[in-house]
């Protein structure tokens, strides 16, 4: 399966429901991806106000 | 008597809410300080171009397997054969690259948070377009083509077009994201 990025919250995601925020708006089309293990610790995890760790996109369209 | 002793005990009460209160200054201060020395640096990491998040993920891996002090990796859309990576050392970065086939070599040097922040903090395309303006169209069934923007819708962050390459002037509507400028136009 191919991935997908929430809209809502940018995560990247393999199933069909953002496991993040429970949204079902996904999108196929993202550019860009942030991984954050510490999003405490990280900068750039602040300045893209991510709090999880996990797999962002950059810009969901 | 009884009036007085409830003013002691409602003063001793405060005592303790501001000694309270000085402790969870106190605490708070200690974790900021705890926080500012995990603060890592960004460090630039060179791939072959296009392989970008094959590395990324692969760092990923490496550093949850072997609980290395990695705590983000950035990989911009528009920004080929870099990965930048935050790390509270060099040589943690060297550590998951090493023996990756794409990573070819860590830049010396660090990368400022501000110099990241315009691929971090992307504004929306619409804002920067402006009738007249020459631009590319990156998707769909007209990519590759050069157009002139006749209308721009910002509610619907959908463009009108004319295309510069075909034979009779075809107004074409697209969203925003799918082109990129090329020249400003002095507008309408």
């Amino acid at each position: 399966m191919r991935e997908k990025a929430c809209t809502n919250c940018r995560m990247i995601v393999y199933g069909n429901v953002c496991p993040n925020c429970k949204s079902t708006s996904l999108s196929e089309d993202f550019t860009g991806v942030i991984l954050v293990l510490n999003p405490e610790a990280s900068e750039i995890a602040k300045k893209a106000g991510i709090t999880k760790p996990g797999k962002y996109a950059l810009k969901v369209r | 008597m009884s009036e007085e002793k409830k003013e002691e005990t409602e003063t001793e009460k405060e005592k303790v809410a501001e000694e309270e209160e000085k402790k969870v200054e106190v605490e708070e201060e200690k974790k900021e300080e705890t926080v500012k020395t995990e603060k890592g640096q960004i460090y630039v990491l060179k791939t072959t171009a296009g392989q970008e998040l094959n590395v990324a993920n692969l760092i990923y891996s490496r550093a949850v397997s072997a609980n290395l002090p990695i705590y983000s990796i950035l990989v911009t859309g528009n920004l080929k054969g870099y990965v930048f990576v935050e790390a509270a050392g060099p040589h943690f970065v060297d550590e998951a690259a090493a023996g990756i086939k794409h990573a070819k070599q860590r830049l010396p040097g660090l990368v400022k948070i501000s110099e990241l922040e315009k691929f971090i903090v992307t504004k929306p395309v619409i804002e920067e377009l402006d009738v007249g303006d020459t631009v590319e169209i990156v998707g769909g069934p007209f990519k590759g083509m050069k157009a002139k923007i006749t209308r721009v819708d910002k509610p619907k962050n959908e463009v009108t077009l004319e295309l510069l390459e075909a034979t009779i002037t075809l107004p074409i509507t697209i969203h925003a994201d799918y082109v990129r400028v090329l020249s400003k136009g002095k507008g309408v």
